[in-house]
């Protein structure tokens, strides 16, 4: 009846997680490998060997100041700056997608009537938005944020939209039945029923966010990480060029990071659920 | 077992004996050519403290009727009320036990915050949701499965959560929709003994809606037979078995026997 | 038994009102255009900040008479289309391989998990460098970054496989190559086709993307930029941002088409059916 013995379980599971980190390290150590392998046997300027990329980036980026983390001025600077954009796109549009995907989902006719609208919009692709918010609000922070909480809201809206339409009736009969007020069921029924669906299109959002932030820091900007790649780039400083690149992909590894473990967290119910339910 | 927490609200006045009374029920789905008549005219009243099933065959809109009596359809005509009030919206005081247990439970809480999920916000303190959610769990016989989640039990162990709920909701009026369509034999019968019991100690009202004839004599005390749609109340039997009852002896009383069949051949020749 | 009907004039309502959710969206442009238009009109921004939605909506409406554009779009769809299919046919193989096998798929799930977050506009300065501006450098960034999209959509395919189906393959004696072409590619297919739906998404996204950054590439993203530093045709930046949106709609509208026909078992198809 009860389906797993928790303790023997959870000590199991540590080992086999254990086992995938390593052979996680193992395989990119062993890409890493491929990569020094391929830039020593076909010497290029453009593609140096991935030691060569590293050892720079220590130089420039790593101090022998214990007060600042062993951290370079420059290499902060840098990441505050994509960070500003970054952050607060994200967070204006998630909010923003989560509250119009619920309106327009729960109010039908606001339904109806601007979903048109709302694909349209987004089948304009983020890229061809950029041109189109600097008419607006220029090449600054603003053109950016706006942006990304754009790029960020209009997917995630279209999710949250469709998991709050494809909550089970039943639960919304339970709630009437009790009597629960809408607040209740707003917070106790609607949401965390949507909640797999809006984790879904999160995800997806993040990595539009991140792919919008390196674009617009490309097209217009002074500083930045996705600046430092152009620049770099525009100077020949090819070892700093794909020393920002591996910064970029480090970002984008520690926001899908971030979004996991949020969804592991609170999505732990959903998990099990569904795979217990085989 | 404590029982004290369970007992029925009777905020009634005494001389008023019907409870629910429904007069000339109907609903239509749809219109013009394709509306179908689910309900036609349902006519029939059910007292405090009784225990009513409600028998037809598939498809005799067993469902739709007890959804317009939870006030979560509006009948097309005539009405339904509870204590001489009419039934528009969920009526205060109703619960209900719906037929698919694995959909009625929120799967993001555990068994405890599920019984106590309709007290939210009631004027309920905190401390007062989790005992009355507690003491509900234990005349159930779950008590210790009240920090599990729902899906980690059993179908049979999760409708007693939902039975559980209706209770820790202290209602006058319980309605239960087929609720043990989708369990195993063995279980449903520990689940119709358990139900009867709490009936019984509760004194709730209850209407019990079930496709199932055995049922019906064995837990009701009037079994009404509604006939196929467009529906309409065929006949009402008084049950004359002993209120309590037993799985064994019960069913082997020639009453129970008699009754079957006649409730049996009531609904053949419809 | 009195079975009241319902007046018939009420059910003919009820058949006119069908039409309700075109009308309603209709009205939902007609609201944001009438809104961006008094914006124009009366906050005071110049028109080369905030042009007049309708002089917008006119622009749109000439796109097809503007050959610049025509061929911008033909350039952009050229090089999304290449670099989708070599994706396709490079990631469909990979992802079938590393799903069957569970060794495999374990070994090299880290790289793809690490891979896939990368933005795969992050390479945009690098390829440019490698590869000089022009429709290679374009196709092999669509490629690139669809090919990730595609591989993971074929090995969790594959992986969802039903074990019934396969079980049942099993039983009937079919070998393991045979229920691979049997069970689980026909059973996989939609999933996989649907990565692909989204991996078209992405490629329109990207050639726009490495277009507007390296210019001399050609294509709508070029278009855009060089519309946006025209002063005087700023209201032209919007019309092809729209142009590109409504381009975009069909696609997704042709790819949905294309999935019915090829893929009526899918199971988005079955729940139609219901």
């Amino acid at each position: 009846m009860i389906v797993r013995q928790p303790a023997e379980d959870s000590r199991r599971r540590g080992w086999r997680q254990l086992g995938d980190l390593a052979l996680r390290l193992a395989v990119l150590i062993g890409a890493g490998l491929v990569w020094e392998l391929y830039a020593r046997a076909f010497p290029s300027l453009f593609i140096p060997p991935i030691s060569a990329i590293l050892a720079n980036a220590w130089d420039q980026w790593v101090t022998g100041d214990w007060r600042a983390l062993f951290i370079a001025p420059v290499f902060l600077e840098m990441l505050a700056a994509s960070f500003r954009r970054l952050v607060p796109g994200l967070i204006y549009g998630a909010v923003s997608g989560i509250i119009l995907g619920v309106a327009l989902a729960r109010v039908r006719f606001l339904g109806e009537m601007f979903s048109p609208l709302i694909q349209f919009f987004r089948a304009i692709p983020s890229s061809a938005k950029i041109p189109m918010f600097m008419v607006l609000l220029g090449i600054g922070d603003t053109m950016k944020i706006w942006v990304i909480g754009i790029s960020v809201a209009l997917p995630l809206l279209m999710n949250v939209m469709d998991g709050v339409r494809n909550v089970d009736p039943t639960l919304l009969a339970v709630a009437k039945v009790y009597r629960v007020g809408p607040w209740t069921r707003l917070w106790g029924v609607i949401l965390p029923a949507a909640a797999p669906q809006t984790f879904a299109g999160l995800r997806i959002a993040t990595m539009i966010a991140l792919i919008v932030l390196v674009l617009s820091e490309l097209t217009g900007a002074a500083d930045g990480v996705g600046y430092y790649v152009l620049y770099a780039q525009r100077m020949f400083y090819v070892l700093d060029m794909w020393a920002g690149v591996l910064v970029l992909g480090f970002i984008g590894y520690l926001l899908n990071a971030v979004v996991s473990l949020a969804e592991v967290r609170i999505l732990r119910w959903h998990r099990q659920s569904t795979s217990t339910a085989r | 077992m404590s029982t004290t927490s369970i007992e029925s609200i009777d905020d009634v006045s005494p001389s008023v004996n019907v409870l629910l009374d429904v007069v000339g029920l109907g609903k239509t789905y749809g219109s013009g050519h394709g509306a179908v008549r689910a309900l036609d005219d349902v006519t029939f009243s059910v007292e405090e403290g009784e225990f009513v099933c409600i028998v037809g065959p598939s498809g005799a809109g067993k469902t739709t009727l007890l959804r317009c009596l939870a006030g979560l359809m509006t009948p097309s005509q005539g009405q339904a009320s509870i204590a001489g009030e009419r039934i528009s919206g969920p009526p205060r005081g109703l619960a209900m036990v719906f037929q698919d247990y694995g959909r009625s439970l929120m799967p993001w809480l555990k068994v405890v915050e599920n019984v106590g999920f309709p007290l939210r916000n009631k004027g309920v303190s905190k401390a007062e949701r989790r005992e009355r959610s507690m003491a509900a769990l234990e005349s159930v016989g779950i008590a210790n499965f009240a920090q599990k989640h729902p899906w980690q039990l059993s179908g049979g162990m999760q409708q007693r959560v939902a039975i559980a709920r209706a209770l820790a909701y202290q209602p006058q009026v319980l309605l239960m929709d087929e609720p043990f369509a989708s369990v195993d034999a063995q279980t449903r019968s520990d689940l119709e003994d358990l139900t009867l019991r709490i009936q019984r100690q509760s004194g709730i009202t209850t209407v019990f809606v079930t496709h199932d004839i055995d049922e019906s004599v064995y837990l009701g005390d009037r079994v009404i037979v509604l006939t196929k749609p467009p529906t309409t109340v065929s006949q009402i039997f008084d049950v004359p078995l002993p209120r309590e009852r037993d799985p064994i002896s019960t069913k082997e009383l020639p009453e129970f026997a008699h009754l079957r069949a006649t409730v049996m051949r009531a609904i053949k020749t419809l | 038994m009195t079975a009241v009907m319902r007046a018939p004039d009420a059910t003919l309502s009820r058949r006119l009102i069908q039409p309700r959710p075109v009308l309603l969206g209709v009205a939902g442009f007609a609201v944001f255009f009438l809104a961006i238009e008094l914006l124009s009109r009366f906050s005071g921004l110049s028109e080369e900040i905030l042009p007049r939605a309708s002089t917008m909506i006119l622009r749109t409406l000439e796109l097809p008479a503007q050959e610049s554009y025509v061929i911008a779009m033909g350039e952009t769809l050229w090089a999304s289309l290449v670099g989708l299919m070599i994706a396709t046919l490079l990631a469909v193989p990979i992802g079938v391989i590393l799903g069957t096998s569970g060794a495999a798929y374990r070994a090299m799930s880290a790289l793809i998990e690490f891979m896939r977050p990368v933005p795969p506009v992050a390479l945009i300065p690098p390829v440019l460098l490698i590869m000089g501006a022009g429709a290679e450098m374009k196709i092999f960034l669509v490629a690139y970054s669809t090919f990730w999209i595609i591989l993971f959509n074929a090995i969790y395919g594959i992986r969802g496989v039903e074990p019934g189906l396969k079980d049942m393959a099993r039983v009937f004696g079919t070998g393991r190559t045979k229920s691979l072409v049997v069970v689980s590619l026909p059973s996989a297919a939609p999933f996989i086709f649907t990565g692909v739906q989204i991996a078209a998404t992405a490629a329109f996204i990207v050639t726009i993307g490495t277009e507007v950054l390296a210019g001399g590439s050609g294509g709508i993203g070029q278009w855009l930029m060089v519309n946006l530093n025209a002063v005087t045709r700023r209201e032209w930046v919007f019309a092809g941002a729209f142009g590109a949106g409504l381009v975009g709609v069909a696609i997704t509208g042709l790819l949905v088409i294309i999935g019915r026909i090829a893929f009526p078992w899918s199971v988005s198809n079955r729940e139609r059916a219901e």
